[in-house]
């Protein structure tokens, strides 16, 4: 004799599941197959993953039993007949559990549900993402069309936007830079237009950083009017 | 005995979920085999869930038991 655990997924249409029918069917299949039933519990009703002859819901029934090796075979044939069992799965065991302890394992189970939450351990982070900080490149701060973006994002670079913008203008044509004044993109103001086109032959042989061109700004304003 | 000591020093860093938490592998218990799926019910790999081999055998007699019984659906 061996020890064994059978499920049987039952029909519902079938059986009054108020009633004790569902009991007496599952334990008289297992006695006329020559088991010996030790235990039997309504496991649970619930909604099938897949349909079984047009079946979308069941009631699962887990029933403990010792039994010979014949008694398997016979059973799986009697479940094949039966209208009422849709499925039967029949595991050997070392020994039977207690029911009740089968039966509290699983609602411990429920009630934790959060188990194995942690994910899988490639993508487990110690800590939260952080996104990464925005930086001004000096890039940004050359483009003409961009150039008011980085300052307005940047508080660390103090020097506002008419720095941004002049070295930009002026660095390609020194020579045409003369007559900008009346372009728009210098329409600020008239005072900067006028140390936009000084800070263009300082510019190009200069570093790209903003603070150091303030101060050559008033130097530089000097040289296109000696030109003139 | 060092060999023993060994073999446990590379327990506590066992990257397996039983092993760790000493839950035996069930076919009732669908809410794990759900975590160790995918959405399709197509088993994790060991290198993604971080399995033993032994416990990646039981997982998968588990999953097909289930799937048989209609608990976790099949994948054509």
């Amino acid at each position: 004799m061996n020890a064994y655990e059978g499920m049987f997924v039952i029909d519902l249409s079938e059986v009054k599941k108020d009633t004790n029918e569902v009991e007496e069917i599952v334990e008289g299949l297992i006695k006329k197959c020559g088991g010996e039933l030790a235990s039997m519990t309504r496991w649970d009703e619930r909604k099938l993953a897949y349909d079984i002859k047009g079946r979308d819901t069941a009631l699962y029934t887990l029933t403990y039993f010792n039994g010979a090796q014949d008694t398997v075979k016979q059973l799986n044939h009697e479940c094949r007949l039966s209208s009422v069992v849709l499925r039967a799965l029949f595991l050997r065991l070392k020994e039977i559990p207690d029911i009740d302890e089968v039966i509290g394992m699983k609602n411990d189970r429920a009630a934790r549900d959060d188990r194995f939450d942690d994910g899988p351990p490639h993508r487990r982070r110690e800590g939260p993402r952080e996104a990464p900080a925005k930086e001004a490149t000096p890039a940004a701060a050359a483009a003409p069309a961009t150039a008011a973006a980085p300052a307005t994002v940047t508080d660390d670079s103090a020097p506002p936007v008419e720095d941004a913008v002049t070295p930009a203008t002026t660095t390609d044509e020194p020579i045409v830079a003369s007559e900008e004044p009346d372009t728009p993109s210098a329409a600020a103001e008239p005072t900067e237009a006028d140390a936009s086109p000084a800070e263009s032959p300082e510019a190009d042989e200069g570093s790209p950083e903003v603070g150091e061109k303030s101060p050559d700004a008033g130097e530089s304003e000097e040289k296109p009017r000696v030109d003139e | 005995m060092i060999r023993n000591k060994r073999y446990k020093k590379f327990s506590e860093k066992n990257r397996c979920r039983f092993c760790r938490s000493k839950e035996e592998v069930d076919y009732k218990d669908v809410t794990i085999l759900q975590k160790l799926c995918t959405p399709q019910g197509k088993l994790f790999s060991r290198k993604r869930s971080g399995n033993c081999a032994k416990h990646q055998r039981k997982l998968k007699n588990a999953i097909k038991r289930a799937r048989f019984i209609a608990l976790m659906p099949t994948v054509g």
